[in-house]
C-alpha cells in the first residue's frame, strides 16, 4: 500500500527537492500511515470484540465472561482469554448473554401465500426463491428477536412442490444476498390435500404417486446413462468412419447410425439428485400411516429423507428413531397455526420432548400463521421445554440441530471458530421469554441494535 | 336378636361408606410452597396453603398444619391461583366452528351455550393440564345476537357443581363476522339496526306470552345481565359504545383487540376487555396494545378463544403481553383475578385467600416464565392433574 | 443589567409559553385566495382560531404568536365538497335483506381508519357525502363527514343528510324469479324491472302516507318516508337514462316532491324541464372513456357537456365523483368539464360551495369566509388545469395533508 517515501520522489519528474516540499512530504508520510486504517474501515476488516457476560456456544459448554473476537465476518477466537488487538471495537456484553443467531426451520417470511403452491402435482424442478417478496415490512422485526437464518420450503398442496432454501436476514433487499444455501431440499408432502383431509384411497395415491414419481426417475437415469453409452460409442464409430471415408472415399462402409435423441427432463433430473444422495427428500407427513409411509420410500429409494412437521410422530418414535431419520417438528402448539385444522387432530404438545428423548435429530420451527411469526421461535423452544424436552436440547433444536439437517453447519449454528459471526446478545437466557435482545450481528455486521424505550 | 346383629351391621356398613366416599374433601390438605402467588397479599415465600373441604382455609407463611392433614411438599415449586380463560369454546361438537353460532338465524338470544357442551369431551379432559381451573364458555361472533355464555369449572366430574352460572349474560356480536350474504343482516348498519331493534323491543315487552328470547334481552337492557359485545376493530368498538351508552348496559367487550386505539373511552366507561390471544397476530405493533391498554386504565382479562389458540396459551397470551410492554402484576392479574370480577365471580375465584375455593396450580418455575410446566392442578382441594415424570 | 435582560427574555418566554387560555392562531398567507363566495383575493391572509376562519382579505394584522403558513405564489380555495363520495365504510354498503330499508343509516358503518378517506384528503376534498349502495330501491339514509377522527362519531357533519332512492337498474341485479321451485333465499324478489322499482316507491310512499293519516302502531320504515314526503328530510335520486329522469319527475310530481338527482348522465337532454322546476344535480362518475357500456352501463348516449349545459340553462348542478374507484376526482372533473364547455366561476362552485347547499351544510363549508370551517387547500397554480397538484390540506384549521413525494401510502 504504501512506498516508502523516497522512491516515490525519485520517480517522478517533477522535482520534489526543496523546503516546501519537506512539508508536504510530512503530510503525505503521515497520510499514508493512516492510509490503511482508513481503508480497513471501508473493507470492515476492523476487528470486533464482544466481552460477554455468559456465552452459549451450544457445540459446547456455555462459557462465564469470556470474550468473542471477530475478523472478517467470521468467528476468530472464543474463550475466556482471547487476545484482543488494541484498535478491535469492543462492544461490552458484560451481564448478557450471547449465543449463535436462531434458526426458524418452518418459516413463512417472504413468501407470497397465493403463490407457494402449484396444483397438486409432481414438480420438483420449481424453486421456492422464484416465489419471494424480499420486501415485505415484517423482516426487520423477525431479525429484531434475534433470528438470523429461516428455512423456506414450497407449500404442502402440491405433491413434490420444488426446491427449499436458507436466508439469512441481514436486511438485504435482494434474494441472491440473503441465500446462504439453495436447492437444500426436494420438498413432498404426503396426505396433505386441498381441504386437509383426504380419504384414505386419496392418501394411497399421494403415495403412490410419489414412488411412481421415483421410479420413472429410476428408468430416466437409466435411460440417460444408456443413451450416454451409446453416444459414446457412437462418436467412436463415426470419428472411425470419417478416417476411413477419407482415406477412401471410393469404399462402401455401412454409416453408423446416431442413437435416438434423449431429451433431458427437469422433473426427473431433479429427483435423480434425490436418489444419488446429493439432495435430501423432505416429506411432510401428519398422519401415523403418512410417516411409517415416509420411512418406508426412504427405505425403498435409499434417499436422504427429512421428516417435516411429524404431527403424530409421538406415536411410531421408535421406528422413526431406528431409521435415523431427522425431524423438522412444528408447530409446537396448535395455538401457532390457523384452526382448526384436522391434520391436527392427534397434535400433542409434548411430541418435541418424546422424540427427542429417543434420540431423533430434532429441530424445531414455528409453521405460524404468516410471515412475521418466525419471531417466535424462542418461544417455541420454551413451550418444548415446559412439555418435557431438555432445556439444552430445546436451544439446539433452534440453532445447531437444524443447521445440521439443512447442510449449513459448516457455516452456522453454534459460536465456534471459523464459523460465520452470526450473533445475538440478549438481556437474559433465551429460553426466557421476557429476555430482551439487544443487538444481532450477522457475519459481524450489526443488522439490529435496541433502543432504549420507555 | 338377629334383627339387631343385622341392624348393627347396617349400620357399621353404612358409616364406613359414608367414611370412604366423603374421601378427600374431608381431609385436610396442606401445600408447603416455594412461593405463593395470592393475588391480592402478594407473593409469600416459603409459606404453605391449607385447604378443607374444597376451600382455602388459611394461607400464610405461618399458618398452622392441623393434625391429620395430608402434606404436599411443592417447597421450590410456585402456586398460584387457577387460571380463568375468559372466553373459549371447547367440549363443543368435532367440527368445531360449526356448534359454536346458530346462524341460521341472526338472532339466537334464547339459545344456551351449556346445552351443547359436553362435559367428558376430549379436549375438555386435555384442558385440565394447562392450568386453567374456569372458562366462561361462550357462542362464537357469528350471531349478532347470539347466545348465553356459561361460566363453568373444568373439573365435570362431579354432577352439577361445576357449573357456576349457566347464564352468564348474552352474547351480542358487532364484527363484520356476524354478517352474511344469505340472511339478514348483510350489512354493518344493517346489523347496528337489528341489535337496536331487539333491545327496543326487549324494552317494550311487557312479560304476558311466552318468549324466552325477549324476557332474556330484557333483562340486558335492565342492566341485570351482562352483555358480551363481540367488538375487534375500533370502528366496532365504537359502534359498541355507542349502544351501551344509548341503553345504559352493563357490558363486557370480548376480543377488542384495538381497544388500544381508544382506551381513554373504554376507561371513562369502565368497560372491562377480555383480550383475544396475543399468538393471533405477530406484528409487534399488536403485540404491544395489551400493555397500552392496561395501562390506560382498562381492566383485562385474557382468553385462549379455544379452539383457536390452545388452553395452554392462555398463559402465553399474559407472558407476550408483558414480554411486549404489560406490566408482569398486571399480566398475572389478568389471567386471575380480573378474569373473576369481571365474570363475577371473585368472592370464589381468582386469588388465593380465605375463603376461596381451592383451586391451584402449581408450577415448576415463574409462572410469567413460558419455559416453567404445570406440575399439578387443584380444583375444589382434589387433583385433577399431575404430571407423570416420563 | 445583563442579568436583567436575560431574566426579562425569560420571563417573556416564559409567559408565550404558559399563556393560559388562548388557541392557537394560524395565519395562511397566499399569492391568490378563491373564495368562491366573492371575488378573488391577491396577496391575501386568511387568519384561523379553533377550526374557524376568523378573518379573511388583505392587509389583515397577524398577531405576534400565530403559526405562519406562507404559501407563496399558491392558489388557495375552499375544501372540496363531494356529494357523493366513496363510501369509508368496511363491508356492504346495503342491507340485502330487503329492497327497502329506509331506517338504514350508513353512519352506523363509517369506518375512521378507511384508506378512502386518506386518498380521498389527497385530492383535497374535507367534506363527503356518504350514502348507501345502489343496490336497494331505497338504500337508506346518508351522512355528511368529514375525514377526521378516531371514531364515527367524531367525523359527522350531518347524519341523516339524505334519502337515498334509486330509480336505475342497479337494485334489479341479483334478485331471481322463483322458476320451477321454491324459493330459498331472500333474494327471490322484487324488482326485476323498472316497472317494478317504480311500482315499489309508489307502494312504499302509499303506505307511509295512509300510516301518517291513520292512528296505528309506528313503522319507522313508513315514518321515515313520511318525514321524506313532508320535505323534512331531503330525496336524492338515482337516474342515468331520461327516460329514468322523466319518470323520477313523474313519481315528485305524484307526491309533490322535491328531487336532488345522483348521476343524471342524460339530463342535458331535460334541461330546460329540470331548470323549471327548480331540481339540483349531482353528476358523476365521471370516465375518460365514457363510451365503454360497462362503466355507463345504461348512458350510452353521453354528452361531455353536460355539466355545460345544465348549468347554462340554469341548473344547479355539482360536480361529485360518484361513489366509483376508478372515477375521476372532482377537481380534475372541474377541468374536464370547463375543458368541454362549462363556464369556469360555475365550476369551481359545482366542487364547493354548490354542493354544500344541496348537502345542506353550507353554513359551515364550500367557501372562505368569516365563520365558516378553516376547511382550505393550498394548490400549486389554477384549480382548472391538469397539471396542478394539491400541495396541502387544512381541515377544521389542522394540516391534514402535506405534498412530500410523489408516493401515495
Amino acid at each position: 500500500m504504501t512506498q516508502p517515501m523516497d522512491s516515490i520522489i525519485s520517480n517522478s519528474p517533477i522535482s520534489l527537492q526543496g523546503k516546501g516540499m519537506k512539508n508536504i512530504k510530512r503530510i503525505f508520510v503521515l497520510a499514508s500511515l493512516f492510509l490503511p486504517y482508513l481503508s480497513a474501515g471501508a473493507f470492515g476488516a476492523q476487528e470486533i470484540a464482544i466481552r460477554a457476560g455468559t456465552i452459549l456456544p451450544i457445540s459446547n459448554a456455555p462459557i462465564e465472561n469470556g470474550t468473542i473476537l471477530i475478523k472478517d465476518g467470521k468467528i476468530a477466537a472464543l474463550g475466556q482469554n482471547v487476545a484482543v488487538g488494541a484498535d478491535a471495537r469492543v462492544i461490552d456484553a458484560s451481564g448478557k448473554f450471547v449465543m449463535p443467531g436462531l434458526i426458524d426451520a418452518q418459516s413463512r417470511l417472504f413468501v407470497i401465500d397465493s403463490e407457494l403452491n402449484e396444483s397438486s402435482s409432481v414438480a420438483p424442478e420449481l424453486n421456492i426463491l422464484d416465489g419471494l417478496d424480499p420486501f415485505v415490512k415484517e423482516a426487520p422485526e423477525v431479525a429484531a428477536q434475534g433470528v438470523t437464518a429461516i428455512y423456506i420450503s414450497p407449500g404442502s398442496r402440491s405433491l413434490i412442490g420444488g426446491s427449499s432454501a436458507v436466508l439469512k436476514l441481514n436486511g438485504s433487499k435482494d434474494i441472491g444476498k440473503m441465500l446462504l444455501k439453495g436447492d437444500v431440499a426436494v420438498k413432498a408432502a404426503i396426505g396433505v390435500s386441498a381441504n386437509n383431509e383426504s380419504s384414505s384411497l386419496g392418501r394411497l395415491a399421494n403415495y403412490s404417486s410419489i414412488r411412481e414419481a421415483l421410479l420413472e426417475t429410476k428408468l430416466y437415469i437409466h435411460n440417460k446413462e444408456k443413451y450416454e453409452r451409446e453416444l459414446a460409442e457412437y462418436n467412436k464409430k463415426k470419428a472411425e468412419y470419417d478416417k476411413k471415408k477419407k482415406a477412401n472415399p471410393a469404399e462402401k462402409i455401412d454409416k453408423p447410425k446416431r442413437p435416438a435423441r434423449f431429451g433431458p427432463n427437469p422433473t426427473h433430473e431433479v429427483l435423480a439428485k434425490v436418489l444419488s444422495k446429493e439432495i435430501p427428500l423432505q416429506i411432510e407427513a401428519h398422519r401415523v400411516t403418512d410417516i411409517l409411509n415416509a420411512l418406508r420410500l426412504a427405505d425403498e429409494f435409499g434417499f436422504k429423507l427429512i421428516l417435516d412437521k411429524c404431527t403424530e410422530g409421538y406415536l411410531v418414535a421408535e421406528e422413526i428413531a431406528r431409521r435415523k431419520a431427522p425431524v423438522i417438528l412444528g408447530p409446537v402448539s396448535t395455538s401457532f397455526a390457523d384452526m382448526p385444522r384436522l391434520e391436527y387432530r392427534h397434535h400433542d404438545i409434548r411430541n418435541a420432548a418424546i422424540l427427542s428423548e429417543k434420540g431423533i435429530k430434532l429441530a424445531l420451527g414455528v409453521s405460524g400463521r404468516d410471515g412475521a411469526s418466525s419471531k417466535f421461535i424462542a418461544l417455541a423452544a420454551a413451550m418444548a421445554v415446559a412439555n418435557g424436552m431438555d432445556r439444552d436440547m430445546a436451544l439446539r433444536a433452534v440453532t445447531l440441530t437444524p443447521a445440521e439437517i439443512l447442510g449449513v453447519a459448516d457455516r452456522i449454528g453454534s459460536l465456534e471458530v471459523g464459523k460465520d459471526a452470526d450473533i445475538v446478545i440478549l438481556s437474559g437466557h433465551p429460553l426466557d421469554t421476557l429476555s430482551q435482545v439487544e443487538m444481532v450481528l450477522i457475519e459481524g455486521k450489526t443488522v439490529f441494535e435496541r433502543k432504549d424505550q420507555q | 336378636m338377629k334383627n339387631r346383629r343385622f341392624l348393627s351391621f347396617l349400620v357399621i356398613l353404612s358409616s364406613s361408606f359414608c367414611l370412604a366416599s366423603s374421601g378427600s374433601e374431608s381431609q385436610v390438605l396442606a401445600i408447603r410452597a416455594g412461593k405463593i402467588w395470592t393475588l391480592t397479599d402478594g407473593v409469600i415465600t416459603n409459606g404453605v396453603i391449607i385447604v378443607n373441604n374444597g376451600k382455602i382455609q388459611a394461607v400464610g407463611e405461618d399458618a398452622e398444619v392441623p393434625e391429620g392433614a395430608k402434606v404436599l411438599d411443592m417447597s421450590g415449586k410456585n402456586v398460584m391461583p387457577g387460571m380463568i380463560d375468559a372466553h373459549c369454546h371447547i367440549g363443543l361438537s368435532l367440527d368445531i366452528l360449526g356448534e359454536m353460532d346458530e346462524t341460521v338465524a341472526a338472532v339466537a338470544a334464547d339459545m344456551q351455550i351449556l346445552d351443547a357442551f359436553n362435559p367428558h369431551a376430549d379436549d375438555v379432559r386435555k384442558a385440565l393440564r394447562s392450568g386453567v381451573t374456569t372458562i366462561m364458555l361462550a357462542p362464537g361472533y357469528r350471531n349478532p345476537v347470539g347466545g348465553q355464555p356459561a361460566v363453568v369449572k373444568l373439573d365435570t366430574s362431579k354432577a352439577n357443581e361445576w357449573v357456576l352460572k349457566r347464564t352468564a349474560g348474552v352474547e351480542f356480536s358487532l364484527m363484520n363476522q356476524a354478517l352474511m350474504f344469505d340472511r339478514e343482516p348483510t350489512s354493518r348498519a344493517g346489523l347496528i339496526e337489528l341489535v337496536k331493534e331487539e333491545l327496543d323491543q326487549a324494552k317494550a315487552e311487557k312479560g304476558d306470552a311466552f318468549n324466552p328470547r325477549r324476557e332474556v334481552l330484557k333483562r340486558v337492557v335492565d342492566a341485570n345481565l351482562p352483555a358480551y359485545i363481540w367488538a375487534h376493530n375500533v370502528d366496532e368498538i365504537a359502534s359498541a359504545m355507542a349502544i351501551i351508552d344509548e341503553y345504559n348496559l352493563n357490558a363486557v367487550l370480548v376480543a377488542a383487540g384495538q381497544g388500544d386505539e381508544v382506551a381513554d373511552m373504554i376507561a371513562k366507561r369502565n368497560l372491562p376487555v377480555i383480550y383475544p390471544p396475543l399468538l393471533l397476530s405477530s406484528k409487534d405493533k399488536d403485540l404491544k396494545r395489551a400493555g397500552r391498554m392496561a395501562n390506560s386504565g382498562v381492566k383485562l382479562a385474557f382468553a385462549s378463544l379455544a379452539p383457536k389458540t390452545d388452553l395452554c396459551d392462555l398463559r402465553t397470551s399474559a407472558i407476550l403481553a408483558a414480554k411486549y410492554g404489560l406490566d408482569k402484576e398486571t399480566a398475572l392479574r389478568s389471567l386471575t383475578i380480573n378474569a373473576a370480577e369481571i365474570l363475577g365471580v371473585a368472592d370464589r375465584l381468582g386469588s388465593i385467600s380465605e375463603g376461596k375455593d381451592a383451586d391451584l396450580v402449581i408450577l415448576n418455575g415463574d409462572p410469567l416464565q413460558l419455559a416453567s410446566s404445570v406440575e399439578m392442578v387443584l380444583i375444589n382441594g382434589n387433583i385433577v392433574y399431575q404430571r407423570q415424570e416420563e | 443589567m445583563r442579568i436583567y435582560v436575560i431574566l426579562l427574555t425569560f420571563l417573556l418566554l416564559v409567559s408565550v409559553f404558559v399563556a393560559p387560555g388562548r388557541a392557537e392562531v394560524t395565519a395562511i398567507k397566499a399569492g391568490k385566495i378563491l373564495t368562491i363566495s366573492g371575488e378573488p383575493i391577491t396577496d391575501g391572509i386568511i387568519l384561523v382560531e379553533d377550526g374557524k376562519i376568523v378573518d379573511i382579505g388583505t392587509g389583515i394584522e397577524i398577531p405576534e404568536d400565530a403559526v405562519v403558513i406562507d404559501a407563496g405564489k399558491s392558489v388557495v380555495m375552499p375544501g372540496l365538497v363531494d356529494a357523493s363520495a366513496a363510501a369509508p365504510v368496511r363491508g356492504d354498503l346495503n342491507e340485502q335483506s330487503s329492497e327497502i330499508t329506509p331506517t338504514f343509516r350508513i353512519s352506523d358503518a363509517l369506518d375512521p381508519q378507511s384508506k378512502a378517506l386518506k386518498r380521498v384528503v389527497q385530492m383535497g376534498v374535507t367534506t363527503l357525502f356518504v350514502s348507501p349502495g345502489r343496490q336497494n330501491v331505497i338504500g337508506g339514509l346518508g351522512v355528511v363527514v368529514k375525514p377526521t377522527g378516531k371514531i364515527p362519531q367524531q367525523m359527522i357533519v350531518k347524519d341523516e343528510a339524505a334519502l337515498r332512492i334509486v330509480m336505475d337498474l342497479d337494485s334489479t341485479e341479483g334478485n331471481r324469479i322463483p322458476r320451477y321451485q321454491a324459493p330459498t333465499t331472500f333474494y327471490y324478489r322484487r324488482p326485476g324491472t323498472r316497472m317494478a322499482i317504480i311500482w315499489m316507491l309508489r307502494k312504499s310512499f302509499f303506505d307511509a302516507q295512509q300510516q301518517a293519516d291513520s292512528e296505528q302502531a309506528e313503522d319507522p320504515n313508513l315514518a321515515i318516508l313520511s318525514a321524506a314526503l313532508k320535505d323534512e328530510i331531503p330525496i336524492h335520486v338515482n337516474a342515468r337514462r331520461a327516460i329514468v329522469i322523466r319518470a323520477a319527475l313523474k313519481v315528485a310530481d305524484e307526491y309533490g316532491l322535491k328531487l336532488i338527482l345522483q348521476e343524471c348522465t342524460e339530463g342535458y337532454k331535460m334541461a330546460g324541464q329540470l331548470a323549471e322546476r327548480k331540481i339540483p344535480v349531482v353528476l358523476g362518475p365521471f370516465y375518460y372513456y365514457p363510451g365503454n357500456i360497462g362503466q355507463y352501463r345504461e348512458g350510452r348516449k353521453v354528452n361531455w357537456n353536460n355539466a355545460g349545459i345544465l348549468a347554462e340553462a340554469g341548473v344547479k348542478v355539482a360536480l361529485a365523483s360518484g361513489g366509483q374507484s376508478g372515477a375521476i376526482d372532482i377537481l380534475t372533473a372541474a377541468t374536464f368539464a370547463v375543458r368541454h364547455g362549462m363556464d369556469r366561476d360555475e365550476a369551481l362552485k359545482a366542487i364547493t360551495i354548490t354542493p354544500a347547499e344541496i348537502l345542506g351544510v353550507a353554513d359551515r363549508v364550500g367557501s372562505l369566509e368569516k365563520g365558516k370551517d378553516a376547511d382550505i387547500v393550498i394548490l400549486s397554480g389554477d384549480p382548472l388545469n391538469v397539471t396542478t397538484r394539491v400541495e396541502k390540506v387544512i381541515l377544521n384549521g389542522k394540516t391534514v395533508y402535506q405534498q412530500t413525494s410523489g408516493e401515495t401510502s
